[in-house]
């Protein structure tokens, strides 16, 4: 197990090293989360906070005890909704599509590995929601 | 499945939890009613009866209906690339003479293709040809195509029944 000092080294060291310098480098990771959307943090989407509401309510039952975990809970949900869609829409137009070539098949198969670590993690956080509630 | 689905109708998320669900993610063909009715098949099994209950049973549904969809995907993509090996070896059916053998390939090729693909007394024919000319396809189409490979007297000797030698899909 790390020391005290270890932990506070190894912090002060990740400061040093993380994340682009530049401004443009910047910009550049500043986008990352705008390509497909699924990086944004769905709590903080306006365009979900109608659903969210809804589904913590209809979680908690109104009980103000487990309110903050119903929440977290539905916003997993949605997140994995959301990104069900996505899988829809990757196989839409990267297999589907008459434009779609035999090579967009392994474009489709790089994304959706790459989905597949999204659907993880929301799963993840909604299975601890739902355990603490 | 019809009347199966007329008695599990009764299993449907409440209003506010269908407005949440929102619509399914269905690709190309596939149809809402026939979600909706799987999702109440599901249901029926599960028998939710609070909004948790209903998560899960919704995850069930959607990982399913994936399931079903990348087999029917997966069956596909093994059938297009079969064809396009079976296309070139089909090529050396052809007859001898520079000249034949263009109008063969030309003319006569791909209805030999369509027919291999589609009548299956006439792929057995043009296998039986390809196997005349001592040529089989490879290893990998055999196995997805769950044809046995040609066997050594020594590795079948004394060896289990295997299946054919087929992977099974």
């Amino acid at each position: 197990m790390s020391s005290f000092r270890q932990i506070a080294a190894n912090r002060n060291n990740a400061k040093k090293s993380t994340g682009p310098r530049s401004k443009a480098g910047r910009e550049v990771s500043g986008r990352n989360a705008r390509r497909h959307g699924l990086a944004i943090d769905i709590g903080s989407d306006p365009l979900f906070q109608d659903d969210i509401e809804k589904l913590s309510h209809a979680l908690s039952s109104g009980a103000q005890n487990v309110r903050e975990r119903a929440r977290e809970t539905a916003e997993a949900e949605l997140d994995l909704l959301r990104i069900r869609k996505f899988r829809a829409c990757l196989f839409e137009t990267l297999y589907l599509a008459d434009t779609a070539l035999p090579d967009s098949l392994a474009e489709l198969n790089e994304s959706l590995a790459k989905l597949e670590r999204y659907e993880r993690r929301a799963f993840s956080r909604r299975k601890r929601a739902l355990r603490a509630m | 499945m019809s009347s199966a689905m007329s008695e599990v109708s009764v299993f449907k998320p409440t209003n506010e939890l269908s407005e949440v669900f929102g619509e399914p993610a269905l690709v190309g063909l596939e149809k809402r009613e026939v979600y909706d009715g799987f999702l109440s098949l599901i249901a029926s099994a599960i028998k939710p009866t609070d909004p948790i209950g209903w998560l899960l049973t919704k995850d069930v549904t959607d990982w399913s209906w994936e399931i079903r969809r990348e087999r029917i995907i997966k069956v596909e993509i093994i059938k297009y690339y079969q064809k396009e090996v079976v296309a070139e070896l089909i090529k050396a059916l052809a007859p001898p003479g520079q000249f034949k053998t263009a109008l063969y390939r030309i003319f006569q090729a791909d209805a030999d293709l369509t027919l291999w693909e589609t009548d299956p007394e006439a792929r057995i024919k043009i296998d039986g040809a390809l196997a005349a000319k001592a040529i089989t396809p490879p290893l990998s189409l055999r196995r997805l195509t769950c044809e046995a490979p040609p066997r050594s007297t020594r590795s079948t000797r004394g060896s289990p029944p295997m299946n054919g030698g087929a992977i099974p899909l």
